[in-house]
């Protein structure tokens, strides 16, 4: 198991080295010039130049990637945001927590939720609970959650009252981010859950175990759960890379200095290192994410354990 | 089955569309004006008694919504990022710029030694908020910080800066300035700060101004909150406009999205938004806590026609019948917040020459017919002219406006809205447009020119739209220059522009806000809200 992890993290190098490579050659020949993105138009073309001197952007593309691979992997240093002057991993630290808050928040609630929805409709499949659950998840598939979002805000900031509209602060300032984040996470868990439900119910070993007397639930919890986890595990992956990947919206429409905010400056002012920096902690996100996922996928199947522990796969 | 989940998602869709309603702009009374929030707080209502609730004078709390978040609070790149009314307050520069004046701030006034060295007198009693006297010796070296952070821009003559005594420094330029207003960057963007404090590691989060206001909290992406310094250098009768300290504490939030910033307006969260949607200013019209405040600025948006000799619009004859087809009010109506310039620039700027209104001209007069007789001219064949214009709305909306102007006269045109980014790129190359819709500003008519028609903005090549002409060139010398600048320079270079159907300064762009009704915004403050000196109504 441990070689397998360590075969893991290893492959996870190659996929963010494999990343800094394709973004950084995709800001390189993205249209638009830096220079003007950050000097705006009323600078003169002298000074553009110095700028872009300054900046490097006038050397050659092997030697600023190989600039940025060195300094990015070896040296851990992703330079200093062109739009604030500032160290972008220092900024990074500080953003970080506020994302993931936002991404485990949600993640947690569509677990609870999710889940439970799905067993829900599941057990009874085919009959009215089943419709309505559906009904409720085609509602929140369909809505986006910047929708869902401003929502909430005119809900419970501008006519109730009872939270507050933006910023960030006490665990108050989260509820409605978690909220919209979750919501289409809820839906789709829902319905793999719903589905694997669907197929387990009817296996012989059910049948068996409730021929031997087990109380319906346990049969539930104990022997219909652990078996029709596998696909909803594998969508939670997806899930919440998606929820991380989606902050910007999110943290756009409440106001909070996450990732995802920091990220969509960074696009917009055309700030390459802060961009450059951004993606490679999703992608490194996205890859411990997926590990995570084999992992839950060992600790729920005996089978892929003992696989993990032969050293297959 | 599925028909009537169906209809019941619509119902639901189409109940939640109509539950957004018209906002309700009645806001809590005197919510706005008691801003004493905690951190937390979601901005309830409270009384009007909290206005001046310890009696010195100044109102107690003062919230702004910002629409860029700062970022950083480093003494450089200080218009950038909605930086101005924080900087403002906690920084002191040599000068303000204020309506073409260089009025006193850390300096006592300056002396002309000679036309290449000018002397700056500082006042021998300014300190920091930590009580360090600021020298001629650190004036030296925020200069030359500045300078090494990479922001020497458009300081062509800038030669070097020295103390030449111990409150007194001398600037040398490298040439005798002649621009209008040369030193707007020079002396009134360079913050001053003693080099005793400067700390590179943590001067972005907590600086050391000289301000009238201290830095308490920086949280980066999320509020900046500033005190009052009862310990400022300047005493109050000495004060000048932008030195005012009318607010006990100001607290910036950053606010991206603008539909945010009306919530938190009618909240009474946020005392101070400029950044709103029309139909949300609109909106506050009618409100018993807040006021909707319009004031001419010197900003404007210009119809760059595509002047290179592969595009149609070379002909000047093309470029008179698209300026006579287009009706500059009905563009400025569309904008909204914004005002048709029917003379030569912007009426805000101190140079406007009123007189160039009085000529009948494509400013002041749209006329489809003389357009068609124009374009009868040309050698235009039903080609589809590309109108270039950035995804902002407002500019969408004008350029919508003028096509319909111009396909009314028979020219075809295409719209293309792109990324800031991209059409700044695209100003440069000459197959990319043929007309643009291009936002600038500056202090004085001869800065809004100098930006359009001044080739050496762009390496003595061309001015912006590919014009090569050396009259022009001559005209915009005389008009921008110190000694000739004046009424009948700038007449003579807006007749040639308009004879030449050169760039259109079309629209003049008012700073609108919503404020407090307790709070009066000085009408000289054309580009920027200042809070912490603006004046308040303490009854």
């Amino acid at each position: 198991m441990c070689r397998y992890i360590i075969r893991r993290l290893l492959t996870m190098i190659l996929i963010l080295v494999a990343s800094a490579f394709l973004i950084f050659t995709l800001l390189y020949f993205t249209p638009a010039d830096p220079a003007d993105a950050q000097l705006g138009i009323s600078a003169t073309w002298a000074e553009k130049e110095a700028l872009r001197e300054t900046l490097g952007l006038n050397r050659p593309y092997a030697v600023q990637l190989g600039e940025f691979m060195y300094n990015t992997f070896i040296k851990f240093d992703f330079g200093k945001s062109w739009t604030y002057g500032t160290p972008v991993f220092g900024e990074l630290m500080t953003r970080i927590p506020r994302t993931l808050t936002i991404g485990i928040g949600a993640m947690v609630i569509n677990l609870a939720i999710g889940i439970l929805m799905g067993i829900f409709a599941g057990v009874h499949a085919g009959k009215w609970q089943d419709s309505l659950v559906m009904c409720i998840l085609m509602v929140f598939i369909a809505c986006p959650n910047f929708w869902v979002a401003l929502m909430l805000v005119l809900l419970f900031s501008a006519k109730l009252n009872l939270l507050p509209a933006y910023g960030i602060g006490g665990y108050e300032y989260y509820i409605m981010p978690i909220i919209a984040s979750a919501v289409a996470g809820i839906a789709v868990n829902a319905r793999f859950m719903r589905n694997s439900i669907v197929e387990v119910f009817r296996a012989d070993y059910i049948t068996t175990a409730r021929a031997k007397g087990m109380k319906e639930k346990l049969v539930i919890y104990k022997e219909m759960l652990p078996n029709a986890l596998m696909p909803t595990i594998t969508n939670m992956g997806r899930i919440l890379s998606g929820i991380i990947a989606g902050a910007p919206v999110i943290e756009s429409v409440f106001s909070i200095p996450g990732v995802g905010n920091y990220l969509l400056t960074a696009i917009n002012q055309r700030d390459y290192p802060t961009v450059r920096a951004c993606v490679l902690f999703l992608a490194l996100c996205v890859s411990l994410i997926m590990l995570a996922v084999d992992l839950a996928y060992a600790a729920i199947d005996p089978r892929i354990r003992a696989q993990f522990s032969k050293g297959g796969r | 089955m599925k028909k009537i989940i169906a209809t019941l998602m619509t119902v639901l869709m189409m109940f939640s569309v109509f539950a957004c309603g018209n906002a309700d702009t009645q806001t809590p009374d005197a919510g706005s004006q008691t801003h004493g929030a905690e951190e937390g707080s979601d901005g309830t209502a409270a009384g009007g008694a909290l206005k001046d609730a310890d009696d010195n004078g100044r109102y107690d709390s003062i919230t702004m919504a910002l629409s860029n978040d700062p970022a950083e609070l480093l003494p450089w790149n200080c218009k950038a990022n909605a930086k101005p009314p924080v900087y403002n307050a906690i920084y002191d520069t040599l000068f303000d710029f204020i309506d073409g004046e260089y009025i006193n701030r850390a300096a006592k006034g300056y002396t002309v030694i000679d036309p290449t060295h000018y002397q700056v007198e500082l006042y021998d009693y300014i300190t920091d908020w930590n009580g360090n006297n600021i020298t001629a010796q650190d004036v030296v070296e925020c200069y030359e910080r500045f300078i090494d952070a990479g922001y020497l821009r458009r300081w062509s003559y800038f030669g070097k800066v020295t103390a030449v005594g111990d409150y007194v420094v001398e600037f040398e330029w490298a040439f005798e300035p002649t621009d209008m207003g040369p030193f707007e960057h020079i002396w009134c963007q360079v913050p001053i700060y003693s080099s005793s404090e400067w700390n590179e590691d943590t001067w972005a989060t907590k600086p050391v101004g000289t301000g009238p206001y201290i830095v308490e909290e920086f949280t980066a992406g999320s509020k900046i909150v500033l005190t009052y310094n009862e310990n400022y250098w300047q005493p109050e009768e000495l004060r000048t406009q932008h030195q005012q300290a009318n607010v006990d504490r100001l607290e910036f939030d950053i606010i991206t999205e603008s539909s945010q910033a009306v919530i938190g307006l009618q909240q009474g969260t946020i005392d101070v938004a400029y950044y709103l949607a029309d139909e949300a200013f609109e909106s506050f019209q009618n409100s018993d806590t807040l006021q909707c405040v319009s004031l001419p600025s010197t900003d404007f948006w210009a119809l760059l026609p595509n002047c290179d000799s592969s595009a149609l619009t070379s002909d000047v004859n093309m470029r008179k019948a698209i300026f006579y087809a287009i009706d500059s009010d009905a563009v400025a109506e569309a904008m909204a917040g914004t005002f048709a310039c029917h003379g030569f620039g912007s009426v805000a700027c101190p140079d406007y020459v009123a007189a160039t209104e009085e000529k009948t001209t494509f400013a002041n007069t749209c006329d489809p017919e003389l357009a068609k007789e124009y374009l009868a001219k040309t050698a235009y064949n039903g080609e589809e002219l590309l109108l270039v214009t950035s995804t902002s709305e407002q500019y969408k909306n004008a350029a919508m406006v003028m096509q319909v102007c111009l396909e009314n006269v028979g020219i075809r045109t295409k719209i293309n809205a792109v990324d800031q980014t991209i059409l700044d790129t695209s100003l440069s190359e000459p197959s990319a447009w043929d007309l643009m819709i291009f936002g600038a500003g500056g202090t004085f008519i001869t800065n809004e020119v100098d930006k359009l028609f001044n080739a050496a903005n762009q390496n003595n090549e061309y001015a912006l739209g590919f014009i090569k002409d050396d009259e022009l060139q001559r005209l915009v010398q005389e008009a921008c220059n110190v000694k000739t600048h004046g009424d009948a320079t700038i007449t003579a270079l807006g007749d040639y522009c308009i004879e030449n159907a050169y760039s259109w300064i079309m629209i003049g762009i008012d700073l609108r806000a919503v404020v407090t009704k307790d709070c009066i915004i000085p009408e000289n403050d054309k580009v920027y809200i200042f809070p912490s000196c603006s004046t308040y109504n303490l009854d």
